[in-house]
């Protein structure tokens, strides 16, 4: 949070909310719409699920803020409850399955990862990112989907930067061997790519 | 930056609907007169972690474990040792799952 003056929209809108204009609500939700939906696709891949969780994230948001102190950004704040409200109805759902067609994986000899091509391929690397265990697969999501910075993640997620590190670390070894376990790419040539 | 980092960062995003944004609010009015619900599953894992140290303090002064410590606290009331254990269980317990709410309502 700034000074009175200067408040950022996020935390003047939230303080509208707080003084009672509920419609002061809707310019939050307009600017993260497109976040905390892709977000939640992200760890779906269903649209429809991905708009239902994120509605649920910014009801979940709107019934904390009170709870935003300004210690974090407001980015941070609402990704942590987005979050957890993502974690939640995943867990209630259960393991993801991942279906990959096979016309994105014709060759009878799969390939070295850097050989992939198409984007077909490439998206069938991401979505088995959606079959790791999910200490792995929200680094990944957050870090490398997200773009997010590895201070920011790490404060999201409530762990230090080095636990981070190991767990993205840990979490695309894990994801290697899980495409060359499904055949959809080849053993790494060399350990110099790591 | 390897292979796989450059596949995983190149992820398309998607729009949400357009009516996303009315839909939202039109369930935020809808909660808003209604009463956050109470945090029982929270309130389970804090008693039942609260039993679970009481317990262990407990049984660590029954077996001798912690007398030492426990003397001096017994000896400034009549109150059991017992019973100092078990309140600072549940003060740090209350204090921790505070901090955690705080955190990550």
């Amino acid at each position: 949070m700034t000074d009175a003056g200067h408040l950022d929209p996020d935390t003047a809108d939230a303080r509208r909310v707080l003084a009672g204009d509920t419609a002061a609500f809707a310019g939050i939700v307009q600017r993260w719409q497109g976040r905390l939906v892709t977000l939640a696709w992200r760890f779906c891949r269903d649209r429809a699920l991905a708009e239902d969780m994120a509605q649920e994230a910014f009801v979940r948001a709107f019934r904390a803020l009170h709870t935003f102190r300004g210690d974090a950004t407001f980015s941070t704040w609402l990704t942590a409850i987005a979050l957890n409200v993502y974690r939640s109805a995943l867990h209630e759902r259960g393991p993801v399955v991942v279906a990959v067609e096979p016309s994105t994986f014709p060759a009878a000899e799969p390939s070295p990862l850097e050989d992939l091509q198409t984007d077909e391929q490439r998206v069938a690397v991401r979505q088995m990112v959606l079959t790791l265990p999910p200490r792995y697969r929200e680094p990944i999501v957050l870090y490398y989907f997200e773009e997010m910075k590895m201070t920011e993640t790490a404060r999201i997620l409530g762990i230090p930067e080095g636990t981070l590190k190991a767990r993205l670390h840990r979490g695309k070894e894990f994801l290697r061997r899980r495409l060359t376990a499904a055949g959809l790419v080849s053993p790494p040539r060399s350990h110099k790519e790591r | 930056m390897d292979t796989l980092d450059r596949i995983l960062v190149s992820d398309e995003a998607v729009s949400p609907s357009a009516d996303f944004v009315a839909g939202v609010m039109e369930a935020v009015v809808a909660v808003q007169h209604e009463p956050a619900p109470f945090p029982w599953g929270r309130v389970a894992i804090g008693l039942v972690a609260c039993v679970v140290w009481a317990s262990s303090g407990v049984w660590l002064i029954e077996h001798g474990a912690l007398t030492p410590l426990g003397r001096p606290l017994a000896s400034l009331t009549s109150v059991s040792t017992e019973v100092w254990y078990a309140a600072a269980a549940v003060v740090l317990g209350a204090t921790a799952a505070r901090r955690r709410t705080v955190l990550y309502p």
